[in-house]
C-alpha cells in the first residue's frame, strides 16, 4: 500500500468517525426530544410508545451507535473511561431489552425460557400457590417454577401524634379512583362557634366526649343553624365505626348548596404506614427452600424471579399482593450501571482535560 | 404566599438574608465582607438543615420544601470549590442564587412534617437524591455562565479561563453526579417497584437533561465543536431547563403525577 492509499484510507475512516458522531448527536437529542414528548403521555401511556415497533427501531439504532463507537472511533478508544461509559450505556440498553417482556416472549417461543415474565399473586396467610395472575388478580397468567407460601402478613405504622378523630365539612367529588370526599378540618371548641363553607350554614360545637384523643368512638353534639333556623344532632358513638356523615341539604332544603354531598364529617384518620411486611416461605417439591421477609425496598430472589411487595387488602390486612418479575438481563444492566458510573467518575473527575494555560480551550 | 413564624423559618431568613447581603457586598466590590457574609449564610442555612433533620428524624429530602433547604445551604461550599479548584469566577452571583432557592422553603412550599413512606426508607434515599442536588448546583453555575455568554458580556472574568471552558468545567463535575443520580435512581426503582425504569414523567425529564448534557460533551468532540462556543452555551441553557422541569414542573403540576408524587409540597 503507498503512501497516498494510506493517507486515503485514513482519510475516510475519519469521515466515518465524523459522521458516527453526527449520526450519535441526531440519536442523543432525538431521544432526548421524545423522553420530553413521552413526559406528557403519562406513564401508563408513556411505556406503550417506549416499547412500539418505532421505539424499538429506534433504540437499535443508539445501539448500533454505541457499538460503533466502541469499534470505530478512536476518541472513545483511547480513552479507557469513554470507553467503559459507553460499554455501560450499550449493556443497559442490552440487558433492559433482554429483560423485556417483548424478548421474554420470543425466548419462550424459541424454547430459550419458560414460565412467565411478570405476574401478581395475592395470599392470605398460611395460603401456598405459585400461580401468577395480571394487574386486575382476574387473569391468570402462568405459575411459578416454585411455590410461596405466606406465613404472615402484617402492617407497620406510625404513631399518631394527634388526635385521630378530625370534624370536617366536606364534599364529594370525582376523582381517578370514583368519588372521594374533599374534607376541610373545623377547628371548633364546646361552645363555639365556627361557619361551614356551605349553604350559610354555621355550626355550634355543644359538648364532645369522651375527649380523650385514644378514643375509639367520641361523640359531638352540634347545632346547626341557618338565619332562624337551627337544628340539634349528634355524631359518634358506635363502636367499631370510624365515619360519621351528617348531610347538609335534608336539614336545610332552603338553604343553597353548590355540592348536594355537602356534609359534616366526623373520620378517623388511619396512621401513616411505616412498612408492609410478607414473611413468606418458598417452596419447591414440597419442601421449605427458603424463609424470608418480602418488604417494600427488599424483594426476594429466588428461581430466576424477583418477587416484590406490591399491596394488600389495607382495611382488614386479610391477604398481601406480591408482585414476581423475571430477573434475566439484570446482572447485564447492572454491570453496565457500575462501568457507566465508575467511568463517567474516572472521565470527568479524575482525568479532566484542561487546557495547561488554564485560559480558553 | 406564607410566613413562617417559626424556629425553623426564622433561620432560614436569616440564611435568606445574609445571602442578599452577600450578593450586595461582592457587587459593591466588597469581596472580603461578602465572603463572610456569605459564610454566615450558609451556617444559617444548614442550621435550619440540622434542625429540620432533628425534627423529622430523617435526612430533611423528603419533599420539595426540604430539597430546596439543602440546596441552599449547598451553595456556598459549591462556590469555593469551584473558585478554589476548577479556577471558576461568577462567585458574586452564588449568593444570589442561594436567596432565589431558599425563597420556595421561605414562602411557598409547606414545610409540614410527614413521615416517610415504605418506599423513601432505603439506603439508596440519600445518596440518590444528593447526587441529584450537587449537579444541578453545578448545571446552575454553568447556566449563569452560558447566560451571560450568550448576553456578551465580557468573555471571561479577570485571572479566569473564558465562559466556554468555565461552562465544560462545570458540566464535567456536575454531568457524573447527574449520572450517579439516575443510575441510584434506576437501581433503587428495581429494588422498591420491580423495574429500573418506568416511564414516570419525571424520570423522562431527568432522561431528557441528561442526554441533553451528554449531547453536550458530543457536540463538543465534532470537529471545530468547541470553536461552537455559543451553541455549546445553548446547549447548557437548555440542559439547564431540563433540570428546572425535572425538578420543579413535575412535582408541582398535577398534569404530571407519576411514581415521584411523594414528593409534592
Amino acid at each position: 500500500m503507498d503512501v497516498r492509499q494510506c493517507q486515503l484510507k485514513t482519510m475516510n475512516m475519519k469521515a466515518f468517525q465524523h459522521n458516527l458522531l453526527r449520526w450519535s448527536l441526531i440519536g442523543i437529542f432525538g431521544l432526548a426530544a421524545i423522553a420530553v414528548a413521552g413526559a406528557f403521555l403519562g406513564a401508563e401511556r408513556a411505556k406503550l410508545f417506549f416499547h412500539s415497533p418505532l421505539m424499538t427501531a429506534i433504540w437499535f439504532f443508539l445501539l448500533l451507535c454505541l457499538l460503533a463507537g466502541l469499534v470505530f472511533s478512536a476518541r472513545v478508544r483511547r480513552r479507557p473511561a469513554s470507553w467503559a461509559m459507553h460499554l455501560g450505556c450499550l449493556l443497559i440498553l442490552a440487558g433492559s431489552m433482554w429483560n423485556s417482556s417483548d424478548v421474554h416472549r420470543w425466548r419462550v417461543s424459541f424454547g430459550l425460557d419458560a414460565g412467565p415474565y411478570s405476574g401478581f399473586m395475592r395470599l392470605k396467610p398460611g395460603e401456598t400457590s405459585d400461580r401468577l395472575a395480571d394487574a386486575s388478580l382476574s387473569r391468570f397468567v402462568g405459575p411459578l417454577p416454585f411455590s410461596i407460601r405466606l406465613d404472615d402478613f402484617r402492617i407497620e405504622h406510625y404513631p399518631l401524634e394527634t388526635d385521630p378523630w378530625v370534624l370536617g365539612a366536606g364534599i364529594t367529588v370525582p376523582s381517578r379512583q370514583g368519588m372521594a370526599w374533599v374534607i376541610q378540618p373545623l377547628k371548633c371548641e364546646t361552645g363555639q362557634v365556627v361557619n361551614l363553607p356551605y349553604g350559610d350554614i354555621r355550626m355550634r360545637m355543644l359538648s364532645r366526649s369522651p375527649r380523650e384523643p385514644s378514643s375509639t368512638s367520641p361523640v359531638i353534639e352540634m347545632q346547626l343553624i341557618r338565619g332562624a333556623d337551627a337544628v340539634r344532632r349528634t355524631l359518634g358513638g358506635d363502636p367499631g365505626r370510624s365515619f360519621y356523615q351528617l348531610p347538609l341539604s335534608p336539614l336545610f332544603p332552603e338553604g343553597v348548596f353548590s355540592n348536594r354531598s355537602a356534609s359534616v364529617l366526623l373520620s378517623r384518620q388511619e396512621p401513616p404506614v411505616r412498612d408492609y411486611v410478607s414473611r413468606v416461605t418458598v417452596m419447591k417439591d414440597a419442601k421449605a427452600v427458603l424463609q424470608r421477609a418480602i418488604e417494600v425496598n427488599q424483594p426476594l430472589h429466588y428461581g430466576g424471579y424477583h418477587i416484590y411487595q406490591h399491596s394488600c387488602d389495607g382495611q382488614t390486612q386479610r391477604y398481601t399482593i406480591l408482585y414476581a418479575v423475571k430477573d434475566s438481563g439484570v446482572s447485564l444492566a447492572l454491570a453496565g450501571f457500575v462501568l457507566l458510573g465508575l467511568g463517567a467518575a474516572v472521565q470527568f473527575w479524575l482525568q479532566p482535560r484542561r487546557p495547561k494555560n488554564g485560559g480558553a480551550s | 404566599m406564607t410566613l413562617q413564624a417559626t424556629t425553623l423559618g426564622w433561620l432560614i431568613y436569616l440564611g435568606m438574608a445574609f445571602y442578599l447581603l452577600a450578593f450586595v457586598l461582592f457587587k459593591a466590590h466588597r469581596p472580603k465582607a461578602g465572603t463572610w457574609t456569605y459564610a454566615a449564610g450558609f451556617i444559617a442555612a444548614w442550621a435550619a438543615v440540622g434542625f429540620r433533620g432533628w425534627h423529622a428524624g430523617h435526612p430533611p429530602l423528603q419533599n420539595m420544601f426540604e430539597v430546596f433547604l439543602i440546596l441552599g445551604a449547598l451553595f456556598f461550599p459549591l462556590s469555593v470549590f469551584c473558585r478554589r479548584v476548577l479556577n471558576i469566577g461568577g462567585e458574586w452571583i452564588d449568593p444570589l442564587l442561594g436567596f432565589v432557592v431558599l425563597w420556595p422553603a421561605g414562602f411557598v412550599f409547606d414545610p409540614q412534617l410527614k413521615p416517610l413512606p415504605p418506599a423513601l426508607q432505603s439506603p439508596l434515599f440519600v445518596p440518590h437524591v444528593m447526587a441529584y442536588m450537587l449537579s444541578y448546583i453545578f448545571m446552575a453555575k454553568a447556566a449563569v455562565q452560558a447566560a451571560a455568554r450568550l448576553a456578551g458580556g465580557p468573555a471571561a472574568e479577570p485571572g479566569f479561563p473564558d465562559r466556554d471552558e468555565a461552562i465544560y468545567r462545570l458540566i464535567g463535575v456536575g454531568f457524573p453526579f447527574m449520572t450517579l443520580g439516575l443510575l441510584l435512581g434506576a437501581w433503587w426503582g428495581k429494588l422498591a417497584w420491580g423495574d429500573y425504569w418506568n416511564w414516570d414523567p419525571k424520570e423522562l425529564w431527568s432522561l431528557a437533561a441528561w442526554l441533553v448534557y451528554a449531547g453536550y460533551f458530543h457536540f463538543r468532540a465534532l470537529p471545530n465543536g468547541r470553536t461552537y462556543g455559543r451553541a455549546g452555551a445553548v446547549l447548557a441553557l437548555v440542559g439547564f431547563t431540563g433540570v428546572v422541569l425535572t425538578l420543579l414542573w413535575v412535582n408541582l403540576a398535577g398534569r404530571f403525577s407519576g411514581l415521584h408524587s411523594y414528593a409534592m409540597p
